[in-house]
């Protein structure tokens, strides 16, 4: 059912509507929506788990929940938020908005770009289809060995979650290539690498990240299914074996993942501050550099996270001295911000509320980081509320607050509308404030010796009135984002048309119709600095020529990458069931996989067979 | 339609494949002979020298024919920079965690 | 992988298909430096038999490494007669190609068994971990390529791979000689290693 390829003629038809042209898309804009709205339900699917666990700590000895239900909703709320709402937000930015800031038209490989969505897709639902079974993950985010191993856990409930995380690394893996070729190979002629934006560069530095780091966890995750299916030794100490190794192959993938988190909302502050302060990014290449040397870095810490594992003075050293050094091209980010906004004109529009709370709490969440990197300091902050105030203050005032700035800057330029500046402001300060009250008091919590992961504790211990104060402060970032979705969604039909360029921006997204057109530019507008908006709005330079180019080739719909997400997910998640059942779920898989696979190389229109022309 | 681009290289001739092929099959053959039980003993006896580095030999050799085959067969001498790029940073980096992790499991070090 | 009507257009000259290979290639490096980072830490430590010495049979291994070794100079052959647009010539290299695969992988089996009959499972003890693993994902890549080269062998039969379509046996050839480069590494850390000791 795919329509043959076509070259635009010049009254172009509108993009087809209905369910099956969502499902079978391959235009870069439509799987960023997918994306965004599916990690942004996930993402509150992720924040009503927390709040129950808010509802169970609120005061002692809590009877909300049973301590199994309780392991299942910190495993699930930590891989939930990680994997499926803010690695999906991320992504839904790369898939909308990296073509348009290089003035390409679509990604280098459209429908291999589809195939990442619909992996992601079936991943989430199968690792939230434990629930319906009963047995959701509940040996931790990380879920580590020997727990998570055969003796440890009998049940499917970890199964689930080694499956889960390798369809979703998969879907990960294959949109790294994907981003990869597209931002080195399809930038407009022009747009040199130094003079990308700073958000491509980062998206550029992650993918790098996902490419090399997820293979680790993909081989460490086999590893413990192997374990687990087939009584192989690889954390079995009885023959030989470590359980550490699971975690040094788990952190190896581990840290940089949290960069992978991170530096997605780096970039994007660091295309909204500029905007709003009217003042060019200040240090933009230190920017990018800093991005590159955390990347390259962050393969050197991973065993700070293992620094009361008994790893020894030398091993404890070596990573002390590698986590210390990676907080200098951080803070080198942190002061080139500030100095951007110095002196500027500021607009404290939504999206610049966002970007600063971003710069404040993003600070903090450093700074408790690098406590935790002193060995000696970190074993007592260890598995403490310490550390889930750090990581809270990095990914949810950082990462968060960072793509939230995302979302309010570029509203305007996917639905051509401008969300309402008071809501977006109120929706900011109770999110600001909710998120302190939450997650400071962690920091005393933790300090006065609150475990992680405990389902409850007795009123002696003293720590009632700060989980008290951080459940309310929890309820309040809830209903801060029953604000955000009003907005989001009355904007869509009463706001402000916004036109093509509501923020006066620099680079080449604003450059086009808001929404874009689906081949996004008429013209790819000529590039000769970093910011070629504003040469071409102040400073003369040329744009391009009023038309629309000949001959601009849309790659057609394909059906192939969703029959080919299902046979993965098939291969897959019928490992569960090979020691009861036998292989006959991923073998089916597999097949399905191959039909989808030769169906995809030979689909027409798309190189095997001969176009048609007009 | 495939896309030379700007390089426009014309491809090496098939004697130049001939002559790599034929190198690493002598030198598989080597490695192979040197690790034979026989001939194993006769240079333990005889070449003490040799048998103090035939793991360091064995493991030159084989980056040797690694890299052979990635630069002549894979093309790798034609395709200058970026190819060369996204895949010689991950297999140093590969490199180093495997460095690393024999480390950290005592390989390596006397204890 | 958009259709071209005309050459795409690429900001470093180089096809988006190539590129975005080798950039899988290195995430393979990565997957495979887990895998052998893995055997070599775990190497020694096995605390029950059957052990590599017990198992290993020099002449099993050089027959399967000199049949992968030689059919990445028939993949280097298949590529260039595809570009010369001989299409019998093309085919008969893939073919051999494909055969050297098949020859390899038929040589891992019969070593996996000889190895079983001698006790070694995956679950006997760390070595027949390490090793199935390490060798077995080794060889469903070269299982995965042997699809992929019969694939391709069809299409020729077909008259599908003129000689502008060349760099999708090029793709293919990358992908057969990573898979024998990282044979050139296992051969070494997992079996000359343990015969030289």
């Amino acid at each position: 059912m795919a329509t043959a390829t076509h070259t635009l003629p010049h009254a172009h038809a509108a993009e087809q509507t209905g369910v099956w042209s969502w499902i079978t898309t391959v235009d870069h804009k439509r799987i960023g929506i997918l994306y965004g709205v599916s990690a942004f339900i996930l993402f509150m699917v992720g924040g009503i788990e927390a709040l129950i666990m808010r509802m169970q700590l609120m005061g002692p000895n809590g009877t909300v929940v049973s301590a199994q239900v309780f392991n299942a909703l910190f495993t699930m709320h930590g891989t939930t938020m990680i994997f499926m709402a803010i690695m999906p937000l991320g992504a839904a930015f790369f898939n909308y908005m990296i073509p348009l800031m290089i003035g390409a038209r679509d990604v280098a490989f459209p429908r291999l770009n589809a195939l990442s969505y619909w992996v992601f897709f079936f991943g989430a639902l199968f690792i939230n289809s434990s629930f319906l079974f009963g047995t959701p993950p509940d040996a931790g985010w990380f879920a580590y060995a020997p727990l998570s191993n055969r003796t440890g856990t009998a049940t499917h409930s970890v199964d689930f979650w080694i499956l889960g995380l390798q369809i979703l690394g998969v879907a990960s893996m294959m949109a790294g290539v994907n981003f990869i070729v597209t931002i080195l190979n399809m930038r407009a002629p022009g747009m040199t690498l130094m003079r990308m934006p700073v958000f491509v560069w980062m998206t550029l530095v992650v993918q790098f990240l996902v490419v090399l780091a997820f293979p680790i966890i993909t081989v460490g995750l086999v590893f413990l299914m192997f374990d687990r299916l087939f009584g192989t030794n690889f954390y079995i100490p009885e023959a030989g074996g470590d359980p550490l190794l699971y975690q040094h192959l788990f952190w190896l993938f581990g840290h940089p993942e949290v960069y992978i988190l991170i530096l997605p909302a780096m970039g994007i502050v660091s295309e909204v501050l500029p905007t709003f302060s009217h003042k060019p990014l200040f240090g933009a290449e230190f920017v990018i550099f800093s991005g590159i040397a955390i990347g390259f870095l962050g393969f050197g810490v991973w065993s700070h996270h293992m620094f009361t594992t008994g790893l020894g003075p030398v091993a404890d050293i070596s990573f002390s001295f590698t986590t210390m050094m990676i907080a200098v091209p951080t803070a080198v980010k942190i002061f080139n911000w500030i100095a951007t906004i110095w002196g500027g004109q500021l607009r404290f529009a939504t999206p610049m509320l966002f970007a600063l709370g971003f710069v404040f709490m993003f600070t903090i969440g450093g700074l408790s980081g690098f406590m935790h990197a002193v060995p000696a300091i970190d074993l007592q902050q260890q598995d403490t509320y310490f550390i889930v105030a750090h990581f809270h203050y990095v990914l949810f005032g950082g990462s968060i607050l960072g793509l939230f700035a995302g979302i309010y800057y570029w509203y305007p330029k996917f639905t051509g509308r401008l969300m309402d500046e008071r809501l977006g402001a109120l929706h900011f300060w109770c999110t600001l404030i909710g998120f302190n009250l939450t997650f400071f008091p962690m920091h005393f919590l933790g300090a006065d010796g609150m475990p992680r992961r405990i389902y409850t504790y007795a009123a002696w211990e003293g720590w009632s009135f700060w989980n008290h104060v951080a459940t309310i402060g929890a309820f309040v970032i809830a209903v801060s984002q029953l604000i955000f979705l009003y907005n989001y969604m009355t904007s869509r039909v009463r706001g402000k048309i916004a036109g093509s360029d509501p923020w006066d921006g620099a680079t080449l997204e604003w450059a086009t119709s808001s929404p874009p057109p689906e081949w996004d530019f008429d013209r790819v507008p000529p590039v000769s600095s970093s910011r070629p908006l504003f040469d071409q709005k102040y400073h003369g330079a040329p744009k391009a020529p009023p038309g629309r180019d000949d001959g601009i080739h849309i790659p057609p719909p394909s059906h192939w990458p969703i029959i080919v997400g299902l046979g993965i997910t098939m291969i897959f998640g019928g490992a569960m069931t090979i020691p009861a059942h036998g292989p006959w779920i991923s073998l089916a898989g597999f097949f399905i996989f191959l039909a989808g696979t030769f169906g995809w190389v030979f689909q027409p229109g798309y190189g095997y067979a001969p176009e048609e022309h007009h | 339609m495939s896309d030379h681009g700007s390089q426009s290289h014309a491809h090496p001739p098939v004697s130049l494949y001939v002559k790599v092929i034929s190198t690493l099959t002598v030198i598989t053959a080597f490695e192979i002979l040197i690790v034979v039980p026989g001939v194993k003993t006769w240079y333990h006896e005889n070449l003490p020298a040799f048998a103090a580095i035939v793991v360091p030999v064995i493991l030159i050799l084989s980056a040797v024919k690694f890299w052979a085959v990635v630069y002549f067969f894979m093309h790798l001498r034609q395709d200058h920079g970026t190819p060369r790029m996204v895949f010689g940073f991950p297999l140093g980096l590969a490199a180093l965690m495997i460095l690393v992790l024999m480390l950290l499991n005592g390989h390596f070090v006397s204890h | 992988m958009s259709a071209d009507a005309h050459a795409e257009y690429t900001a470093l000259g180089i096809p988006h298909r190539k590129l975005g290979f080798w950039t899988f290639l290195g995430s393979e490096c990565m997957f495979f430096g887990t895998l052998i980072g893995t055997y070599l830490s775990y190497r020694g430590k096995s605390l029950t038999g059957p052990y590599p010495h017990d198992t290993f049979s020099i002449q099993v291994t050089t027959i399967s490494t000199f049949t992968l070794l030689a059919s990445s100079f028939f993949m280097v052959m298949a590529l260039h007669y595809v570009r010369e647009g001989k299409r019998f010539a093309a085919g008969a290299w893939l073919l051999a190609t494909a055969g050297g695969g098949l020859i390899f992988v038929g040589f891992q089996a019969f070593e996996f068994t000889e190895f079983y009959h001698k006790g070694l499972s995956l679950s006997q003890n760390l070595y027949g971990t390490t090793f199935f693993v390490l060798t077995g994902f080794h060889g469903a890549h070269v299982s995965g390529g042997i699809l992929w080269l019969l694939s391709l062998f069809v299409m020729n039969a077909q008259g599908k791979l003129p000689k502008e379509k060349e760099m999708d046996v090029e793709i293919a050839g990358l992908y057969w000689h990573f898979v024998d480069i990282v044979w050139i590494i296992i051969f070494s850390c997992v079996y000359l290693l343990e015969f030289a000791q």
